[in-house]
């Protein structure tokens, strides 16, 4: 077509689109939104996937992972869809794969991880009591026994009291009647007579005969990351320690997820508190939301694990400051029958301090929407530090229980150091999900040694005295006869101490020595890991650094898989790529629709232009011009509404930049990389939006179009003869 | 004698109609000559549109010859046609057929600029000229909605002619014109015929628009009654 032809086109073309109102209008307006829609849909994507990286490569992922080969699994930071561990291989010689991949000029740091699941076993109020009790003892502290024996006889005062309200209801009469006998006995004057001098057999008695008694224990199941601690807190730099501080360089240690303690660990008064507060004031739900009305209910009725746990003073001035605040803080008067919770007050005995001080705890925890602020301020400045919040604190020594790689239960007793949190994921369930230690620790639990380490033990079971008894003399040392040794349940490859959780004798010694040793870096690299983080100095060049750590670590036999942070992270990495696959299904449908409605527009509108058409043609346009007419009339609409609507999508994404979008789900936080995300847009974006609605303009005109080039220019001759 | 700017031999046009095949033109053979004014005349449906559709080039006979300027058009392909009607014929339709979104100078500029080769200036001159001739040089901006059916038909004379075609077609110009505006259209018509010397071919059954030709060739039943000539159908060939 020649330069003129090409100045006839523009110059009807944008006549056209001026003098068909409502067809421009029409197709203009479903081409903006279809732009609009692009824009802030694969902007706000885009986001997401950027903040979700931040969220992934800062808590745990970092850029890349590097992991065996050999493994059955493939790595699930986050964990993948069963709630096991992943058998992801291991990584024998970590110090080896540090220094062969160390080498590429893009690889920051490399640092080495076992992530698993352990338990914790938190004991009941007696266990807690009996074993500060021991601790006192054991440092003849008796200002502090004295206090705890109040506190033990306040537990068995209402342990008696509970007995004799089961007896009432229960078929199991003889287990009431037995146990209350039992805490007579120790109710009596003259069994704490020796209490002084010999405290010893008191605590035995009441550890078989009474914490039995009292409910169970609660066993706490969690996810673990094993790691060079010093190493992680300088390339993870989200890490905060909320609590407590960072395990010493050289030292085993833990550290709690904050996210942990919060929703499962911590008192469940509190806890339930939080949430009801949460909801409330955060979320403004009202106080008869069925949810929250629900857990109001629920806490009333748990008064004891705050009860439970007050000595005789404490009991005695809660009390007195209930009294104060329960005038103060009046609730509202109940006008639906369902918000009356007082069939949920513990029968009432005015003459028995425990009865008054739990009803005015239960009437305390029945709180509303106009006195939770108040309450929940009142909780943690007066009753949390009358009690235990959590089970497990910076100080504590806990045992950890874990399965080794070869399927036993092995137990490492740790110091927990502090609690963090990766800052603002403090409310993300995924970055909230793993605790942190050691990972000399790590390779004890999980069952590997080193020769060094090996080595090293021995020294200190020497210097303990502990007496070591594994699986091939089990019987001989347990039963004292000579029976053949059971034969071996697993394999060993000689960095596996299958056996080392048959420790019977020193063994507390044992490892209250291990925990006071100090490690180096030498003693932390060279070990089991079985995977390593890998922090790039250029995160630009990602992908050529993971192509190019592969190719090392296959020249240096090490059999590695070398991921990058998305596939590491299991499930959650491919979220985003869930989401764009519905997002482009959506746009999909309304494109398609839209393309049919332009489409539709389009026939309509050359069926009223056939006399145009045929008129043109007859003066001698040829059916090209036509074509590139049509075509060209779309295009200018797609430009200028997709142009439009592309603008409007980018004005909005900037706007909601600016606001942020707040996380209201913990899954958000993640995703959104904290409370609130800031979306942007990229060019990349409104190029996208563009591309999409200039193809879908004309493949909608293109039908039409050649209906256009159909039309004879005969038709442009007097219909009549 | 110069060669005849058109001729028709033996044409038949058919057209299916469902089952049924209808022969608009039944053996038409016609010659007319450079710088003549001539009308085609006859009945509704005897023929005149088809005819003046086969000159026009916007159609092909079914069986016989149509030479335009010493063009064969059976044979050319849709775009040769196009280029013919382009460079050597000029359309004034009943209905004016003006591109409603265009004013009426770029109305009249529409097949300059298809012919691609005349510039701007060149171009500005020719269409400010033929505008002028059409006394429509105050409405040059206008729309054709703005116009009444007189001054349409006057833009469209002047688009048909500022190509400097050989030959205008005509079809009922007048069709839809009072009596009086149909006069002056046909005067103008036969005005430029006499000082441009195009051959002005146009078809019309209104006896006052015909008595302005100088020939009137009557045509029906598909068939040529009188060639203006003297001459029918059945004897145009050996004539």
């Amino acid at each position: 077509m020649n330069p003129y032809e090409w100045r006839l086109i523009a110059r009807l073309s944008l006549h056209n689109l001026l003098n068909h109102r409502v067809k421009s209008l029409i197709i203009g307006v479903i081409i903006l939104m279809g732009s609009f829609l692009v824009v802030v849909g694969t902007a706000m994507l885009d986001s997401i996937e950027s903040s979700m990286s931040r969220s992934i490569i800062s808590s745990l992922a970092g850029h890349l992972q590097v992991y065996s080969n050999k493994g059955k699994d493939e790595l699930a930071i986050f964990g993948g869809m069963m709630m096991a561990a992943e058998d992801i291989g291991k990584m024998p010689d970590f110090k080896q794969v540090k220094q062969t991949l160390s080498a590429d000029p893009n690889v920051k740091a490399i640092i080495p991880m076992g992530i698993d699941f352990a338990t914790i076993f938190s004991g009941n109020e007696i266990d807690d009591v009996l074993e500060d009790m021991r601790k006192a003892a054991k440092i003849n502290d008796q200002a502090a026994l004295t206090d705890l024996r109040r506190k033990l006889m306040q537990l068995v005062s209402m342990m008696r009291q509970e007995f004799t309200q089961q007896l009432k209801i229960t078929s199991n009469i003889k287990k009431y009647t037995d146990g209350l006998k039992e805490l007579d006995v120790v109710s009596a004057p003259e069994f704490w007579k020796d209490f002084e001098t010999n405290p010893l057999p008191v605590l035995d008695h009441f550890d078989s005969k009474i914490a039995g008694l009292a409910a169970d224990g609660v066993l706490y199941y969690f996810r673990y990351v094993g790691t060079d601690l010093a190493a992680f807190q300088e390339n993870f730099d989200r890490l905060k320690i909320v609590r407590g501080e960072m395990v010493p360089k050289g030292k085993r240690g833990f550290l709690f997820n904050n996210k942990i303690l919060e929703d499962y660990v911590k008192n469940k008064v509190a806890r339930d508190l939080d949430w009801i507060h949460r909801k409330i004031i955060e979320d403004q739900k009202p106080h008869n939301d069925s949810e929250v009305r629900t857990r109001i209910r629920q806490n009333m009725r748990q008064f004891r694990k705050v009860t439970f746990q007050l000595t005789p003073a404490n009991a005695e001035k809660l009390e007195a400051e209930l009294d104060n605040i329960l005038k103060e803080t009046p609730r509202a008067p109940v006008t639906d029958p369902k918000d009356d919770f007082s069939k949920n007050f513990a029968p009432l005995d005015p003459n028995s301090r425990e009865s008054r001080l739990n009803r005015k705890l239960q009437d305390f925890l029945w709180v509303d929407s106009g006195n939770i602020a108040r309450r929940y301020e009142f909780f943690y400045k007066v009753v949390a530090p009358m009690i235990k919040l959590y089970p497990f604190n910076a100080g504590d020594t806990i045992t950890l229980r874990g399965l080794t790689k070869s399927g036993y239960m092995k137990a490492v007793n740790v110091k927990v150091y502090g609690v963090f949190e990766f800052e603002g994921l403090g409310k993300s369930d995924l970055a909230g999900g793993h605790s942190l230690m050691d990972i000399m620790t790590f390779r004890d639990l999980y069952g590997f040694l080193t020769d060094d380490k090996k080595k090293e033990l021995a020294e200190i079971k020497s210097e303990t005295g502990i007496k070591e008894v594994n699986q091939d003399n089990a019987e001989a040392e347990l039963f004292g006869s000579a029976a053949t040794p059971i034969e071996k349940a697993a394999e060993s490859d000689g960095t596996f101490d299958e056996f080392a959780g048959l420790q019977l004798t020193g063994q507390k010694e044992f490892q209250d020595a291990l925990m006071a040793r100090s490690f180096d870096q030498e003693a932390v690299d060279n070990g089991v890991a079985l995977n390593a983080a890998i922090i790039l100095k250029d995160p630009g060049k990602l992908r050529e650094t993971q192509m190019r750590l592969e190719e090392t670590a296959k020249a240096a036999k090490l059999d590695l898989k070398v991921v990058d942070w998305q596939k590491a992270s299991g499930i959650v990495g491919q979220f985003v790529v869930l989401v764009r696959v519905v997002l482009f299904i959506a746009i999909f449908i309304i494109f398609a629709v839209a393309l049919v409605i332009i489409n539709n527009s389009m026939v309509m509108a050359t069926m009223e232009r056939v006399m145009e058409i045929g008129t043109m043609r007859a003066i001698g346009a040829q059916s090209r011009l036509v074509l590139t007419l049509f075509l060209s009339e779309t295009l200018l609409l797609a430009t200028i509404s997709g142009g439009l609507g592309a603008f409007l999508g980018a004005g909005f994404i900037s706007w909601l930049g600016r606001q942020g979008i707040p996380a209201v789900t913990d899954i958000l936080v993640f995703l959104f990389s904290g409370p609130k995300l800031f979306p942007e847009w990229g060019v990349q974006n409104l190029v996208i939006a563009f591309a999409m609605i200039l193809m879908i303009s004309l493949i909608s005109t293109f039908y039409p179009a050649l209906i256009a080039t159909r039309i004879r220019p005969a038709v442009a001759m007097s219909p009549k003869e | 004698m110069s060669a005849p700017i058109v001729q028709l031999s033996n044409v038949v046009k058919e057209y299916p109609l469902g089952h049924v095949t209808v022969t608009a033109l039944d053996g038409v053979s016609l010659d007319i000559d450079a710088g003549d004014f001539i009308t085609i005349a006859g009945p509704s449906g005897s023929g005149k549109t088809t005819i003046l559709n086969m000159i026009g080039c916007v159609d092909v006979p079914t069986r016989g010859e149509v030479v335009v300027d010493g063009q064969p058009t059976r044979t050319l392909s849709d775009r040769a046609l196009t280029s013919l009607r382009l460079h050597k014929l000029g359309f004034i339709f009943q209905s004016f057929n003006l591109i409603p979104v265009l004013s009426v100078a770029q109305n009249v500029e529409f097949p300059l600029l298809l012919q691609g080769h005349i510039g701007a200036a060149e171009r500005k001159k020719r269409v400010a000229e033929m505008v002028e001739k059409v006394g429509l040089t105050p409405q040059s901006g206008q729309r054709p909605s703005e116009l009444s059916g007189g001054q349409r038909q006057r833009v469209a004379i002047a688009r048909a002619l500022v190509t400097r075609p050989r030959i205008v077609m005509a079809d009922e110009p007048t069709a839809n014109l009072d009596s009086v505006t149909g006069q002056n259209i046909i005067e103008l018509m036969r005005h430029l015929n006499e000082t441009e010397q195009t051959t002005f071919i146009f078809s019309t059954h209104d006896p006052k628009v015909m008595a302005h030709a100088k020939r009137i060739v009557r045509i029906k039943d598909g068939k040529v009654e009188d060639d203006g000539r003297g001459n029918a159908s059945n004897n145009q060939a050996a004539a």
